[in-house]
């Protein structure tokens, strides 16, 4: 939950920047990383998910969509986190089983500035495996709630929100279907940044899943209630492209000067004439469209307009204080809450032998390995006290599957590294009989993925990684 | 196939424009800023 003070930087400066008022609003699977969650990790989680709604509450957000993670501890949960919350949870479509009564709010009404403005709220309809079935709650389709929730709003709203956590196919039906609808805020399966769309009369928007970055759009709000693209964004867009292809010419230049580079590489030296020659066209689309956005802007607005950009909540970016403070509050919380899935004594795991074994014959290997930071890869996870962390400790051990991060509390001595075995294989049977049992001898990029995936390690690169890390040649 | 990959690659770059720009204010005249996000899930951060 790092990037929640990162976020509540951005809102802060963005609010100060700007005379209009924010309107923050969160799609939806706010609260947990999974859908399903085992009891062993439900306490620990739903301290991370108050943490975040302590952060949310204070950033002002005003109303977030129900998505299939938010119950994966259970709709009571999700009630008590309702009643801490000062922003609304919506979903007009998780009903009572018996009386088709929404168990949330369907919807709310704010006053942003001079527009009304109906923000609403849809599940899809997966959630609805996760439910507890003692619970008495359904997920109904759209098409029972949507339609008559939107008629009701459009009365009294001058423009409609709707959260959503169903995939944008589904979207782009409810926009065909459901006309009346304005912006659709896309939290769906496999959300990424999408540079907004037109659909039927809807405007769908959707910024990249587990808060690294965060969506901005100003929308410029016209009567006729019809959008135009914003040829801001489009200019926006089209200078970052100007940019990159000026810096990549530098950069080839540069190398070029410092070791010949494009002299030697025929492929390189092509991407160069190709950037080169590229780029008087891309300069001269830039100025006619730079001239024809600022003509725009001083005529009168006849359509609804938005300029939608994204902005990245990086690591350098600082952190707005309060949040941070809420946010380590809840890491040492979450991380104290942690308990070992059995008592007792350090525990190994049945195939893994642990890195010691693994040094008895390659000696040099271990040698090489013990200098890395896979070698204290738990310490380095301590150190910042978030040792006892769930979430966290599959990556930073060996032999943990995520689904059983539990046992990591509990491991053997020698599995409380990134030991060999995390790369090469469970090695129990194979320091018995090598010859039977051989291990993966050169462990590919794939391995290193399942941890250094880009919401943790966003410059990770493989070989660069396996020159500093690989292991020597030979067997011993 | 080194060249068509390096081609691809270059392209790819330049094809970047649903990519996040660095923080800047909102042009002026707009009636309100919508500021989203979704599935925060926990952590963005390296845990160590």
């Amino acid at each position: 939950m790092g990037g929640l003070s990162k976020k509540a930087y951005e809102l802060e400066l963005l609010g100060k920047q700007s005379k209009a008022p924010l309107l923050l609003l969160d799609g939806g699977s706010l609260l947990f990383t999974q859908d399903n969650l085992s009891p062993n990790r439900a306490a620990q989680a739903r301290i991370t998910a108050d943490g975040i709604v302590a952060a949310y509450n204070y950033m002002g957000f005003k109303a977030v969509g129900i998505a299939t993670a938010d119950l994966a501890t259970g709709l009571e949960f999700l009630k008590e986190i309702r009643d801490r919350s000062k922003f609304a949870w919506l979903s007009a479509n998780l009903v009572q089983a018996d009386t088709r009564q929404p168990i949330f709010q369907e919807g709310i009404q704010l006053e942003v500035g001079k527009l009304k403005i109906a923000v609403l709220g849809l599940t899809e309809e997966r959630a609805d495996q996760f439910l507890d079935k003692n619970a008495g709650a359904v997920i109904l389709p759209w098409q029972e709630v949507l339609p008559g929730l939107v008629k009701r709003f459009s009365n009294k709203a001058d423009l409609i929100i709707l959260l959503s956590s169903y995939a944008q196919a589904d979207n782009k039906k409810i926009a065909e279907q459901v006309p009346g609808i304005n912006i659709i805020l896309q939290a769906g399966p496999g959300a990424r940044n999408l540079e907004p769309e037109l659909a039927a009369g809807s405007l769908l928007l959707q910024v990249a899943p587990r808060g690294k970055q965060q969506g901005v759009c100003d929308v410029f709000w016209h009567a006729s209630k019809v959008w135009q693209p914003d040829p801001t964004a489009e200019l926006l867009a089209k200078e970052a492209n100007v940019g990159r292809t000026r810096q990549q010419i530098v950069n080839f230049d540069r190398q070029e000067k410092a070791s010949g580079y494009l002299s030697k590489n025929p492929a390189a030296k092509q991407a160069y004439e190709f950037l080169k020659g590229q780029l008087p066209d891309q300069e001269k689309k830039l100025a006619a469209l730079r001239k024809n956005v600022e003509s725009m802007k001083i005529g009168p607005r006849e359509k609804a307009r938005y300029g939608n950009r994204f902005i990245d909540l990086e690591k350098s970016r600082p952190d707005q204080p309060e949040v941070l403070a809420i946010v380590e509050k809840t890491k040492q919380q979450a991380n104290l809450a942690a308990r070992p899935a059995a008592p007792g004594p350090a525990r190994e795991q049945p195939s893994y032998a642990g890195w010691r074994a693994c040094a008895t014959c390659h000696q040099r290997q271990a040698d090489n390995w013990e200098k890395s930071r896979h070698a204290g890869a738990l310490g380095t996870l301590t150190a910042k006290g978030q040792g006892r962390n769930l979430d966290c400790i599959p990556c930073h051990v060996t032999s943990v599957l995520t689904g059983n991060e539990p046992e990591a509390l509990s491991l053997a001595a020698d599995l409380q590294q990134v030991g060999c075995e995390a790369c090469h294989g469970p090695g129990k049977q194979h320091i018995i009989d090598p010859a039977k049992w051989p291990l993966t001898r050169n462990p590919g990029e794939e391995i290193c993925r399942r941890c250094h995936r880009p919401e943790h390690d966003d410059g990770f690169e493989f070989k660069s990684k396996l020159d500093r890390l690989g292991c020597p040649a030979g067997l011993h | 196939m080194k060249m068509f990959l390096t081609l691809i690659f270059v392209l790819t770059c330049l094809a970047g424009s649903a990519k996040a720009a660095p923080t800047m204010a909102s042009p002026p005249g707009q009636d309100f800023i919508l500021c989203y996000s979704n599935t925060i899930q926990g952590e963005t951060e390296p845990c160590g």
